[in-house]
């Protein structure tokens, strides 16, 4: 029929149910590059998940081990945490695999129920065949003007399309006479467009191509040479879906149920192929039209524009306050103070922590983050003999610089031996002369972290890994005796800048837009604390730093 | 609904749901990237870097709208950025030629002569022509995604149709002359 058009109208129309097969090795290479991805995206959780479970461990260890102090019994209940973790972790595993189990058959049913929808009604199906058959055609006539090889590929391919949707079918049935009916049918439709070709030709002489008998009888070959193809192709698949299905026999029920709702849009399909095939076979270009792209088009656009590829733009910067209580103490037995004090008992004195630190977002997951933080460390070395001479002595320790209280005072180890005193008439060992050497130390701490966040939703974990700078800016020595404290001096070995290295987690939970409430259990190693040997001395302390972020 | 739980399974990583919707998917929006594109295997590439972004981005995808939708907008954005990198889109504008009508034998006219024509027209003509006539987007949405004036986008319109028309004309005297 030939009508004035306007051109945009035309191609409308022509690409309003316009679809296309992408070759099949598409899929292929879709899927090799998405296996890359996956082991790739691998390797990194699986370092920081263990990373993860061994900082857990170490930080539960060691708050332990500090809170139950030298208590030998005490180690028991350490062992115990990890056993019923260890359950636990199991739990979560097998857990986790019977969710994933039951995923896996949702996916089946809807594998199925695509094959379903793709089981077309004999007529729709009929209709496809036509339609394609038509666009084949074009093709062809196509093909026969130019002679480029590529319309070749696609009319194979649209071929496969129209397979594929009969191959479902015929796996639901699983006949092989039906199979022998639809090659049948295939064949007769090839007679039945040979027809209307005659017709049209004779209306209006459209199928230039097909005018000579040569070029028509050339057409109907390859339409057979194409679905003897086709039909090899269907038998590789078939082994594949029958595979599938029986895979999916559990799924019945669901199965019927899919089935009434796929039958319910075949009905429209139905409906409207009916319709067109009381009319023509010419019209079949139209066909299976059930709204209207455009409008379809424009509502979703509408509808979902705003909501999808928008990433939300991230803040990259935050600054945040922290309050933490630190609780000092040694990874080995020793004493920063004397040797002879290293098997002394001591008392760490849990103290606090406050801060300022920003952060800045490199990425998704990494964060910079840096701050200051004043913090306040102190021990007690207990069973320190002390005594007070009339006159002033000789320094018999040399990391304590006494001040001039002091200079006349001696410290030692009650455990030890008193050997320089012991000469001494005055000196007797009396329990009251028995204190503590309490060591204060402040430090303004500026640390430089690294942050990678394992969760980020409203609730975010991430590990923490860095160091610290400490500045040393309070030093003193005191002896604490039946509740009385006396500066005797300061510590001399001491450095004035030393280091930490820092590793950690850290909770957050965005409670209100981009305040964030956080709490970072950190575990922090001193290095370099002394500039002598301080026997044996290995400090560290953990800190649980709780407090609000802001970003922006 | 069924295909919500392919998405959630697809943000798991699941390959068979991930093929599931590429199964879904793929007819529709090959169709767009052969529209889209300068050939039929331009078109192929196009489509499948198209789907590593969908599957990339999956677990993004507000499940409110329409999945489908989203799928095509990932597909003209991404090859929309093609082109932008390519750098295609300064063409000098042209007077706006009238709207044109067309004597058509609707019959005659095959979806992949047509689809041939569209590829053949200059990149950003396709473009226009694609996101107006058959994406529906107007042209100061076209101006913004093409980082190009209205006057521009509504220019290389009517340019485009022009070629398509010129094209078009031809193929039908081409083929009344042969059936005479």
């Amino acid at each position: 029929m030939k009508e004035n058009k306007n051109i945009e109208r035309l191609f409308q129309e022509k690409f309003k149910d316009f679809e296309a097969l992408p070759p099949q090795e598409s899929w292929n290479i879709i899927a090799d590059r998405l296996n890359e991805k996956k082991k790739k995206r691998r390797i990194v959780p699986i370092w920081f998940q263990f990373s993860g479970v061994a900082a857990t461990l170490l930080l539960v260890g060691a708050l332990v081990w500090n809170f139950l102090g030298n208590n030998e019994t005490k180690e028991l209940p350490n062992f115990e945490n990890t056993i019923v973790n260890g359950n636990e972790t199991d739990n979560k595993e097998s857990k986790s695999k019977t969710e994933f189990t039951t995923d896996e058959s949702l996916v089946y049913d809807t594998k199925l129920n695509n094959n379903n929808s793709n089981k077309n009604s004999l007529d729709s199906d009929q209709l496809n065949n036509n339609k394609s058959k038509i666009y084949k055609e074009n093709l062809l006539n196509k093909q026969n003007k130019i002679n480029s090889g590529k319309t070749n590929t696609i009319i194979t391919y649209n071929k496969l399309e129209k397979n594929t949707d009969s191959n479902y079918k015929r796996k639901k049935k699983s006949n092989n006479n039906f199979k022998q009916q639809r090659f049948a049918k295939e064949n007769s439709e090839i007679v039945v467009v040979s027809n209307t070709k005659k017709s049209t030709a004779k209306r209006k002489s459209k199928y230039k191509s097909n005018k000579s008998n040569v070029g028509f009888e050339n057409e109907i070959s390859t339409d057979l040479i194409v679905a003897d193809k086709s039909s090899k192709e269907q038998q590789i698949m078939k082994n594949d879906i029958d595979a599938f299905f029986e895979q999916t026999t559990t799924n019945k029920t669901l199965v019927t149920n899919n089935d009434s709702i796929s039958s319910e849009t075949n009905n429209t399909n139905v409906l409207a192929s009916t319709e067109i095939i009381s009319k023509d076979s010419t019209l079949i270009a139209e066909v299976l039209k059930e709204t209207n792209p455009l409008e379809e088009l424009l509502k979703e656009k509408e509808v979902g524009k705003n909501e999808d590829e928008k990433e939300e733009k991230r803040s990259k910067w935050a600054i945040s306050t922290n309050a933490s209580p630190v609780y000092f103490n040694s990874l080995a037995e020793g004493s920063s103070i004397d040797e002879q004090f290293n098997s002394n008992s001591k008392n760490y004195t849990t103290t606090l922590s406050i801060g300022l630190a920003g952060s800045y977002a490199i990425n998704d997951k990494l964060s910079l983050k840096t701050g200051v933080n004043s913090i306040n460390l102190s021990y007690n070395t207990n069973d320190v003999l002390f005594e007070s001479r009339m006159r002033e002595v000789d320094n018999n320790i040399p990391t304590i610089s006494r001040n001039a209280n002091a200079s006349n005072m001696v410290f030692s180890s009650k455990n030890g031996t008193v050997n320089e005193i012991s000469g001494d008439v005055e000196n007797v060992i009396i329990d009251n002369n028995i204190g503590a050497l309490k060591q204060n130390i402040s430090y303004i701490e500026v640390p430089l972290e690294l942050s990678y966040k394992l969760i980020d939703k409203k609730f975010g974990v991430e590990i923490i890994g860095g160091m610290s700078t400490l500045f040393l800016n309070q030093n003193n020595i005191s002896l604490v005796t039946n509740g009385l404290e006396m500066e005797v001096g300061r510590a001399n070995n001491l450095n004035d800048i030393h280091f930490s290295s820092n590793v950690g987690l850290g909770f957050k939970y965005s409670f209100w837009k981009s305040f964030n409430a956080n709490f970072q259990p950190m575990f922090k190693y001193q290095i370099n604390t002394f500039n002598q040997n301080s026997s044996n001395f290995k400090p560290y302390f953990i800190g649980l730093y709780s407090g609000i972020s802001f970003s922006f | 609904m069924i295909i919500e739980q392919l998405i959630d399974e697809c943000s798991n990583h699941n390959t068979k749901a991930q093929e599931q919707v590429y199964r879904l998917l793929a007819p529709k929006l090959f169709s767009v990237c052969l529209k889209y594109s300068r050939n039929y295997e331009e078109a192929q590439d196009n489509l499948q870097e198209s789907f590593l972004i969908i599957f990339d981005k999956i677990s993004q995808f507000k499940k409110t709208g329409s999945f489908e939708g989203w799928a095509k907008r990932i597909v003209i954005n991404y090859v929309l950025q093609q082109y932008r990198k390519q750098n295609v889109f300064e063409i000098i504008s042209e007077n706006i030629p009238d709207e044109e009508e067309i004597e058509i034998d609707d019959d005659a006219i095959s979806i992949a002569y047509l689809t041939k024509i569209i590829q053949e027209l200059p990149d950003r003509y396709r473009l226009v022509f694609n996101l107006y006539v058959l994406d529906g987007y107007s042209h100061k949405e076209i101006a913004e995604m093409l980082e190009i004036n209205i006057g521009t986008s509504k220019s290389n319109l009517a340019r485009a149709k022009t070629i398509l028309k010129s094209k078009i004309e031809l193929n039908n005297s081409f083929e009344v002359k042969k059936s005479r």
